[in-house]
């Protein structure tokens, strides 16, 4: 890579790098995996140089690049059999976090529901914009949205409930 | 406000300043290495595999784990450029004149759930095995023939595979590019004999091979003014090599250059106004008829989408349409089994698999007879399939259902409806790929778990062990024929100050399962485990009363009652990584440090006796780019392997315990120089084969390929 490509280079990287590892660790759920995803969605941009058409472009597919590096990566024969990773760290991130239970329950939810969330939210994409990127019909990404705020609803309501009734145990 | 919080939260998961810039460094640097790689390969689009079946007996392992430690090459380059060459305890090896023959097969993608690799890696061939099939088929990767790349005309790789067939000596491999929304079907023998790329606009494609042609069924859409427009396409070409030509400039087709093929034929549905959209599935009937799922997706009639099983009989014409008995439930796969065809339906929208199956029969005639139905709320489309057999797991996680299909039963295997709370699960399928099988699920960070245990008999039947309320904390051990396993019974933390572990020991020929409880030190957090006859080894870390951070790792050490006999205080700062037995008296614990801020991850390897005495520490760290780690006692308990992307570490030979407190040997493979300057970033699993004493190593990065490394 001469100093035109590196300077090139960074100036994506710096642009995608904050979606790239947030989309990772909501789907790895910790921080050394969710980096090691940022190295490799980089790493397969420098092995492909695709040429985008517009930034728009090229945020859609480093979204999805991560995305599917991501599912791979939780499908891998190596991620299924190893000893379990460090939960309490990202337990511990979690409850030092003011969003903590959000976030806890953003990450319970099934991939296709999380990242409809992701990209709604926090990238504020249109269903219309979503269904384009996955490639799924307008009417689906539509429905999986609505399903999607049900369950995060459901799910922070359990762990209010929850929580709620753990301070009783401990109380007593 | 709540659309806030969902912003505000996700938007407290980022990198420091520093993190990105670290990590910006290693990317270039990484992309350095990369850009100068000069291999010859030869490339498949595969994916997944495990070598579990080859590795070898524990005799064995011990003799080749002395070669493999004493080979020349294991230190190659050790002074030059090798992590360990300033590490105290690091044993250099003589130099000697034999190295190892290493050979590289890449293929382009990475890991996929349609391929697993189970069986014996021969000569140059590659048994792989599609993750909902059973039969195996064999992936040629002869050296003499020069596989092609799967790319387009732009350049682009074929990044995901979807599915793999075999029909006879062909092999069909459905992939597809994410960039650019290409699909392309190669099939291939020795060597490539089609290259069909396409591109399917609306919806995944189908395939399937039979009677000597590829059976494809595509879908396009094209919407305008007027409303969209849907073909579902379905094409039949000859697998014939002498009617389909690869370009010879470049070996590889793309839609611009595809050769029209005049015995290619097809049928597209929508002119004879069937309104389908998408196919699910397609199969090809013994007497040559074709069987296609299709769906439509968005009838104006009823307020689900609506799924059929359309018939053409050989010449492609319309024969008949199976509309399911439930008209809420959509077919998404077909499977043909003793002159059944079983329909998994699924009900509702967008594949919330709410799942049914229906068994429809031919009769004399060849008319199709509903047969009965199955219903119940299902978890999952088929997940497993063995001897006949297809399984589900019901939505509420009380049942496992398993339809023999040679015996047209179904085999319900109960579970307890107290395990689970949720449809949340995820539950594995290991089942039916392990010695003694069994399923576990887990859920993160809350209090939940369930598992069963299936026989050896093949009989589905559970003989345990359902654990309320549990949170499975680690692998499964399998210690002398008992299975173990480490729960929680609470959401642990440094503020909850009671009993909350506990090992579940089950005999798996009888199904009785028990627990230990465990009293544990304040503020232990355990993660992983392992067995001896006399003791439990807990990795764990100790959190401060006060703070609440991690004060150190420990080992924890039980005797079989549960009672904690010694606390082993490990190196601060360090997490533990993994502990495994090595053998009855002695463990090894990998320790690894996360570099907060980016930099490189150090592992140390500590070896104990298993009462927790000192025996050694090797620093194991795979500088400069670690991307996975992991080891496992590889042939039986007899052998240590560590391999990180730099090479292997450390076996081990402890067949003679007279031997054994002499023989701990770390030695190296340089993966990184044996394969050439390929790109090792990412391992997977890992294999020996004794017979031909080859290592296959995994490599599931980018690019992804199997590193075979046969031995002098």
């Amino acid at each position: 890579m001469n100093d035109k490509d590196r300077d090139g280079f960074r100036e994506i990287y710096y642009r995608n790098s904050d979606s790239v590892y947030k989309i990772a660790f909501l789907h790895l759920r910790n921080k050394s995996d969710a980096e090691d995803a940022v190295q490799s969605v980089f790493l397969k941009y420098c092995m492909l140089k695709p040429e985008f058409q517009n930034s728009e472009h090229e945020k859609a597919w480093f979204i999805v690049t991560a995305r599917n590096h991501c599912r791979d990566i939780l499908r891998s024969w190596w991620n299924r059999e190893r000893t379990e990773g460090f939960p309490e760290l990202t337990c511990e991130f979690l409850s030092d976090n003011p969003y903590g239970d959000i976030l806890e329950a953003v990450m319970k939810l099934k991939d296709k529901y999380r990242d409809l969330i992701y990209l709604f939210y926090y990238e504020g994409y249109s269903t219309v914009e979503i269904a384009k990127m996955l490639e799924k019909n307008e009417s689906t990404v539509r429905t999986r949205m609505n399903r999607a705020r049900e369950q995060l609803k459901k799910i922070i309501r359990q762990e209010e409930n929850s929580n709620a009734g753990r301070k009783i145990f401990q109380s007593n | 406000m709540q659309d806030e919080k969902y912003f505000r939260a996700i938007d407290t998961v980022k990198m420091s300043d520093e993190q990105r810039d670290t990590l910006f460094e290693k990317i270039l640097q990484k992309e350095n290495e990369m850009s100068s790689e000069k291999i010859a390969v030869h490339c498949y689009e595969e994916k997944r595999f495990s070598l579990k079946n080859i590795f070898y007996p524990a005799a064995v392992a011990a003799a080749i784990a002395v070669t493999i430690a004493s080979a020349s090459y294991a230190n190659k380059n050790e002074n030059e450029n090798s992590a360990l060459s300033d590490i105290p305890g690091t044993v250099s090896h003589e130099q000697t004149s034999e190295q190892p023959d290493i050979r590289i097969h890449r293929y382009s993608s990475g890991p996929s759930e349609s391929f697993s690799l189970t069986g014996s890696v021969t000569e140059r061939n590659y048994f792989i095995k599609t993750k909902h099939r059973e039969e195996s088929r064999l992936v040629p990767a002869s050296e003499d023939t020069e596989a092609p790349e799967f790319r387009y005309s732009s350049g682009n790789l074929l990044t995901n595979i979807k599915k793999a067939v075999q029909y006879g000596d062909r092999t069909a491999v459905l992939s597809y590019s994410e960039f650019d929304n290409y699909w392309s079907v190669h099939v291939y023998n020795s060597e490539l004999v089609i290259d069909y790329t396409f591109r399917s606009s609306n919806g995944n494609p189908v395939f399937t091979l039979s009677d000597g042609c590829l059976y494809l069924v595509e879908s396009e859409s094209d919407a305008n003014a007027y409303g969209s427009r849907y073909d579902l396409i379905l094409h039949r070409i000859p697998l014939d090599s002498d009617v389909y030509e690869i370009p010879a400039d470049s070996g590889h087709s793309s839609p611009e250059t595809r050769i029209s093929v005049s015995s290619e034929e097809t049928f597209n549905l929508s002119e004879y106004g069937l309104k389908y959209e998408t196919a699910e599935d397609i199969s090809i009937l013994d007497s040559g008829d074709i069987l296609i799922a299709a769906t439509e997706k968005h009838s104006q009639l009823k307020d689900t989408q609506c799924t059929d099983a359309v018939i053409l009989d050989r010449n492609m014409k319309i024969k008949n349409i199976i509309t399911l008995s439930d008209d809420k439930h959509s077919v998404k796969s077909i499977k043909i089994r003793n002159g059944k065809i079983y329909l998994f339906s699924c009900k509702g929208f967008n594949n919330d698999y709410d799942l049914s199956t229906e068994i429809w029969s031919l009769d004399e005639s060849e008319n199709f007879i509903y047969e009965g139905q199955y219903n119940k709320e299902l978890s999952q489309i088929p997940c497993f399939s063995t001897g006949g057999k297809y399984g589900y797991y019901t939505s509420d996680g009380t049942e496992i259902s398993a339809y023999n299909t040679d015996t047209d039963e179904t085999e319900i295997i109960h579970l307890s409806s107290a395990a689970t709370t949720d449809g949340l699960f995820e539950i594995s399928d290991k089942a039916f790929t392990v010695q003694h099988g069994y399923f576990t699920s887990k859920k993160f960070c809350t209090d939940t778990a369930m598992k069963a245990v299936k026989s050896e008999t093949e009989n589905y039947v559970i003989q345990t062990v359902i654990q309320a309320n549990m949170y499975q904390r680690s692998s499964d051990i399998i210690h002398n024929g008992h299975i173990y396993s480490l729960s929680e019974t609470e959401r642990c933390s440094y503020e909850n100050d009671y009993e909350c572990y506990s090992v579940t020991e089950t005999d798996p020929e009888t199904g009785i399962s028990g627990q230990i409880p465990l009293s544990v030190p304040y503020g232990s957090m355990l993660k992983s485990f392992c067995v001896t006859d006399e003791y439990f080894l807990f990795a764990s870390a100790v959190r401060n009363r006060e703070s609440g951070l991690m004060e150190y790792p420990a080992l924890l050490i039980s005797d079989r009652k549960g009672n904690i006999v010694n606390t082993v205080k490990l190196k601060q700062g360090y997490y533990i990584h993994n502990i495994f037995t090595l053998s009855e008296n002695r463990v090894i614990a990998v320790l690894k440090y996360d570099n907060i801020y980016g930099g490189i991850s150090r592992y140390l390897a500590y070896e104990m006796t298993s009462s927790g005495e000192d025996v050694k520490q090797i620093d194991i760290t795979g500088a400069p780019f670690v991307y996975s780690q992991y080891c496992k006692p590889g042939a039986g308990e007899y052998a240590f392997y560590y391999i990180s992307t730099e090479g292997i570490y450390g076996v081990k030979d402890i067949e003679n315990p007279d031997k054994y407190d002499t023989v701990l040997d770390f030695g190296k493979i340089h993966l990184k120089e044996a394969a050439g300057g390929m790109n090792i970033n990412s391992l997977g699993d890992f294999g020996y084969d004794s017979e031909n004493r080859t290592w296959y190593i995994e490599n599931c990065g980018y690019p992804s390929g199997i590193i075979e490394i046969r031995m002098p």
